[in-house]
């Protein structure tokens, strides 16, 4: 379940970031890249996309493991 | 466990052709776990959607919405020297020997003052003001300290309001912050700014409370020395300067006197030509509602303010079509303040313009006014 919030977390943060990014190159008038805001959120950025990628590190070696005692069984212990 | 084979039974044959979802009945039926994880899908995208907005007005509240008080303490420059004011020698007659009628004893009239304030350049426009009397009309303002006439112009799809000015003093050009505070997401209406400051003319500015960075320099009081972009800087003798954030130092300019200074641009003109498109240091260059201040000399300035983004009535300037309306008008230097929505022009206390979807709140106003006492 958490695994999923954070990345859903990573999505949102990502495209708040991209329209930022969209906002300031046509009009950096308003200085969305250069306040304190931006390098909050780019922190949080950083923590949520580095959960992200721990969960998924932590997730992925069992299931290769399943995968490969699934393949190890003989054709008719396969349901 | 089912059989794919069950499919093409006689019992999944007639479920098959009465599906309501249109598919070939040869296709097998979605099961209830790729439906049910089709409506999650949507369901989290939705949500994702609804997160992502969420998170962009909260970065907005927090980058430019609520308002926070500047930090930096504020300096105050040096001001107008007595040297840059003209002291203007009235030859002043003899004294009249004035007979009464009463005793028959003389009576010596009040001698005159021997020097009369002009101004800084009460002398060199002396026929732009009056003696003393206010003269007002629908576009026009005259005083001893103030001339002031705005002309509509249409043109190419195009409306905007040209505020030609001359005044006495640097002292009737004036700038105003929104609630009198300097610092981010303090603002104001245009109208009620100009209103609340006895402004014959105002202009918005350059919004600087919507950014945390550019210079800020207020009637001789500076608040913010970070560079941002183009700068325009007006001196204490009443000329005015564009700076490209290359050529910018803060140091040399205090030297010079400024007296004001905004962040925003781009600069207009160079060396007192028109630009072309290209070669101004910003992206927004499509017709836009604009505001923008131009100097023809000392004591001699203009507003100008372009409408746009209203089909069948103005669509706006482009900074080229703008910069070579400074250059027609005889302008030297000229710079680009907060357009779209945020531009407004008010005239003895009326919105001159008709602004874009009603207009916006900003962090200041440039305006002309009596001094007071």
């Amino acid at each position: 379940m958490i695994k999923k919030i954070f990345a859903h977390l990573t999505i949102v943060i990502t495209v708040i970031m991209v329209v930022l990014l969209v906002i300031d190159s046509v009009n950096d008038a308003m200085g969305f890249l250069r306040g304190a805001e931006f390098k909050t959120l780019l922190i949080i950025y950083c923590v949520v996309a580095l959960l992200t990628a721990v969960f998924y590190i932590v997730s992925v070696p069992r299931k290769r493991g399943r995968y490969v005692r699934v393949a190890k069984k003989k054709p008719h212990e396969i349901d | 466990m089912k059989n794919n084979n069950d499919l093409f039974s006689p019992e999944s044959k007639h479920e098959s052709a009465s599906r309501s979802d249109g598919a070939h009945p040869s296709q097998p039926k979605r099961s209830h776990g790729s439906r049910g994880r089709l409506k999650r899908i949507i369901l989290f995208t939705i949500i994702d959607l609804l997160l992502i907005g969420i998170g962009l007005i909260v970065f907005a509240l927090f980058h430019h919405a609520i308002p926070k008080q500047g930090t930096t303490e504020a300096i105050e420059l040096p001001a107008v020297t007595p040297t840059q004011t003209e002291q203007v020698a009235v030859v002043t007659p003899e004294p009249e020997i004035q007979p009464t009628q009463t005793d028959g004893e003389a009576t010596q009239t009040p001698s005159p003052t021997p020097f009369v304030d002009q101004g800084m350049w009460g002398e060199k426009f002396a026929d732009k003001f009056t003696d003393g009397e206010v003269i007002s009309t629908d576009n026009t303002y005259q005083s001893e300290d103030i001339n002031v006439t705005i002309t509509k112009v249409e043109e190419n799809s195009a409306t905007y309001y040209i505020a030609d000015i001359y005044v006495r003093d640097i002292d009737n050009f004036k700038t105003m912050m929104a609630q009198d505070t300097f610092g981010t997401g303090f603002t104001e209406k245009t109208v009620d700014m100009a209103t609340n400051s006895n402004a014959i003319v105002a202009i918005s500015g350059d919004n600087y409370g919507a950014r945390n960075f550019g210079i800020v320099i207020r009637n001789g009081v500076l608040y913010r020395d970070n560079i941002f972009e183009d700068v325009l800087i007006m001196n204490n003798d009443g000329s005015m300067e564009t700076f490209s954030p290359d050529d910018f130092d803060i140091n040399t300019i205090l030297q010079n006197g400024a007296w004001q200074g905004w962040s925003f641009g781009p600069l207009l003109m160079t060396d007192g030509q028109p630009m072309v498109k290209g070669t101004f240091n910003s992206n927004v260059n499509p017709r836009n509602p604009r505001s923008a201040v131009g100097y023809f000399e000392p004591g001699h300035y203009c507003f100008i303010l372009v409408d746009g983004r209203q089909s069948g009535y103005s669509d706006g300037l482009t900074l080229e079509d703008l910069s070579k309306v400074f250059y027609d008008l005889g302008c030297t230097v000229a710079y680009n303040l907060d357009g779209g929505q945020t531009a407004v022009m008010a005239f003895m206390d009326a919105e001159t313009n008709i602004p874009y979807e009603g207009g916006r709140k900003t962090s200041d106003i440039l305006y002309i006014a009596e001094n007071e006492g």
